[in-house]
């Protein structure tokens, strides 16, 4: 332990010093931690009057070093590690994008969702189309995520990110109903899904349209990647979204029914559909009242096969057929609906 | 659409003085102009600001002119490009004039022109920074053209230039037909000026609609649009959700 070869330039110093010898126990061959010096140390300059022994200290302290025996001794003092989102690589991807290398194209839903409040509860809608750059990946995916029965997501973005985001929520969603014993709120998904967003500044590339009814009524939010939320009553997202709200700008009013208002988002998602090349496909829609729910999946597909062969398509003769008769899976456990929930 | 986003060229090949003689970004800009053709000729719409960057600064800006005794020219960008623009016009109808031999300049020649001028400026790293709108009717034959700063050129039933293209184009595919009347014409251009105030932050309520049929060319008086706020989800946005925004 090197503390004897530190610079002792007052007397106070040799007094810190010998109190660091009493402290390393001689029948015990170990080193003093750092952090107990600090202490020591510390404890000193806090009892002394003098000015002078506390500058004289932090000069003690900054020639003070410690052999290498022990794995942690080569660093001055330690230093807590930062909470949070450690933005490195964030860094060194920026340099290295400079200096032409580029990460690879993430997959995106080039897209148009939109959100419509309506008069009893609300309709959401999205196209179908996945896009990976200039390539289209996946001709029907699914943009419209389960969050909670009364509640449903669409999400614009990164596939990955909109993916992982709502399935998390919907989880923590599941756990708090449990939790309650009460139906999910809207606004606990929104507030849920904006901390984790705002959280990563906005590398999650998630742009959300969420909309459900519970017991304060129905409700309509949009989420942007870095964490801002709007409550609207009609609400575009994604690529195709200038496109989407014209069509809601021109035709929107209060208390449409429910076919007027599957209308008027079909309307709008073609709208997306046909004229931005991010969009395509089909068009979903997801209906929310306080009754329940209704997810049309592909609701309408205005981009069908040009041509199909009419005979569908024919194995080669040779083909073994091994069996036609279909046996049905065995049920080995019963599922039991409901169960108790508790009382409100 | 982000006129403002610097467009620097490779200036390493040409001579440090030529630099303060180039368009690099565009002052004081005009939004959107949305035109289309109906029974009688065009119509055009166009609102009358010109904003310095992020602010108002003129609200008299009459972005439509006519050209000749054919053609209505509506522009969007640099303002001051598009005066360039009126005078480069303004030799070319004289000299036609002067011919005097009853034949004139028609929409189509004048796209033509319009269409090398962006182009050559362009290839001098030099631009007119607008995107324009030529419209007009000929001997009963409709032209309705768009040229933009970079000499793009085509011609349809309906243009846009700038969010227009985003905002209104949609709607205009979607309602427009052929053989339009005066008033329905009126009434869907309306209808995407409007979205386009809702929608774009450089649009001002302030516009004028101007029409080109055989007769002549006639603009209207500046007039404004009625706009609705009255949803009840904007009056208190936050009522379901306490705490939110």
């Amino acid at each position: 332990m090197a503390v004897e070869q530190a610079n002792l330039c007052t007397p106070q110093d040799a007094a810190v010093v010998r109190t660091l010898r009493v402290f390393r126990d001689p029948h015990v061959d170990r080193e003093l931690e750092p952090a107990t010096v600090l202490i020591i140390i510390t404890k000193h300059v806090m009892s002394s009057p003098s000015l002078n022994f506390q500058t004289q200290i932090s000069g003690l302290i900054l020639s003070l070093s410690f052999s290498g025996q022990r794995n942690m001794s080569n660093s001055v003092i330690e230093v807590p590690p930062k909470g949070g989102f450690s933005f490195d690589l964030c860094k060194r991807n920026e340099m290295l994008a400079k200096k032409g290398v580029n990460p690879p194209s993430f997959r995106k839903t080039g897209t148009t969702i939109v959100g419509l409040v309506f008069q009893d509860g609300v309709i959401l809608g999205a196209d179908t189309r996945a896009t990976e750059g200039p390539i289209v990946c996946d001709k029907n995916c699914e943009k419209i995520h389960y969050m909670a029965p009364n509640i449903y997501c669409c999400g614009a973005g990164t596939a990955a990110d909109t993916e992982a985001v709502t399935d998390m929520v919907s989880s923590q969603l599941q756990l708090h109903r449990y939790h309650t014993g009460r139906e999910s709120r809207v606004v606990t998904a929104l507030t849920l899904l904006k901390r984790h967003l705002f959280n990563y500044q906005g590398h999650v590339s998630a742009a959300l349209v969420l909309g459900g009814v519970d017991v304060t009524g129905p409700h309509l939010h949009t989420i942007y990647p870095h964490g801002s939320t709007d409550t609207l009553p009609f609400a575009t997202m994604g690529s195709g979204s200038l496109a989407a709200m014209a069509v809601f700008e021109s035709k929107y009013k209060e208390g449409l029914t429910r076919n007027e208002g599957i209308e008027l988002v079909t309307e709008a998602i073609c709208s997306g559909i046909f004229n931005d090349l991010g969009s395509g496909s089909n068009v979903d829609v997801c209906v929310i009242t306080k009754g329940g729910k209704e997810y049309l999946r592909n609701h309408l597909q205005p981009n069908p096969r040009t041509y199909t062969n009419s005979k569908g398509y024919s194995f080669p003769k040779k083909t073994e057929v091994l069996l036609t008769k279909i046996i049905p899976l065995k049920e080995k456990v019963e599922i039991i609906e409901g169960g108790d929930a508790m009382e409100e | 659409m982000n006129f403002m986003a610097s467009k620097q060229p490779e200036n390493s090949l040409l001579g440090p003085e030529a630099d303060s003689q180039r368009t690099l970004y565009p002052y004081v800009t005009g939004t959107s102009v949305v035109a289309l053709k109906y029974k009688d000729g065009i119509l055009m719409a166009a609102d009358m600001g010109g904003s310095y960057g992020s602010t108002l600064r003129y609200k008299n800006v009459e972005r439509m002119k006519a050209i000749g005794k054919h053609s209505l020219l509506g522009a969007s960008g640099e303002i001051s490009d598009f005066q360039e623009i009126l005078r480069y016009l303004d030799d070319l109808i004289l000299y036609d004039n002067m011919w005097d031999d009853g034949n004139s300049l028609g929409p189509k020649e004048v796209h033509n022109y319009l269409t090398r001028v962006m182009y050559n400026r362009r290839n001098k790293f030099n631009p007119l920074w607008n995107s324009l709108v030529l419209g007009g009717i000929k001997n009963g034959q409709k032209y309705l053209g768009t040229v933009s700063m970079i000499g793009v050129n085509f011609e349809d039933d309906h243009v846009a230039t700038g969010f227009g293209n985003h905002l209104a184009r949609p709607i205009l595919r979607q309602e427009w037909h052929e053989n339009l009347s005066f008033e329905d014409g009126v009434k869907l251009l309306e209808k995407c000026m409007r979205v386009l105030l809702y929608r774009d932050r450089s649009a001002i309520n302030k516009l004028q609609i101007a029409k080109i049929t055989e007769e002549g060319m006639t603009i209207s008086q500046p007039y404004s649009l009625k706009t609705y706020w009255e949803f009840s989800a904007f009056e208190n946005p936050t009522q379901g959700a306490v705490g939110s925004w």
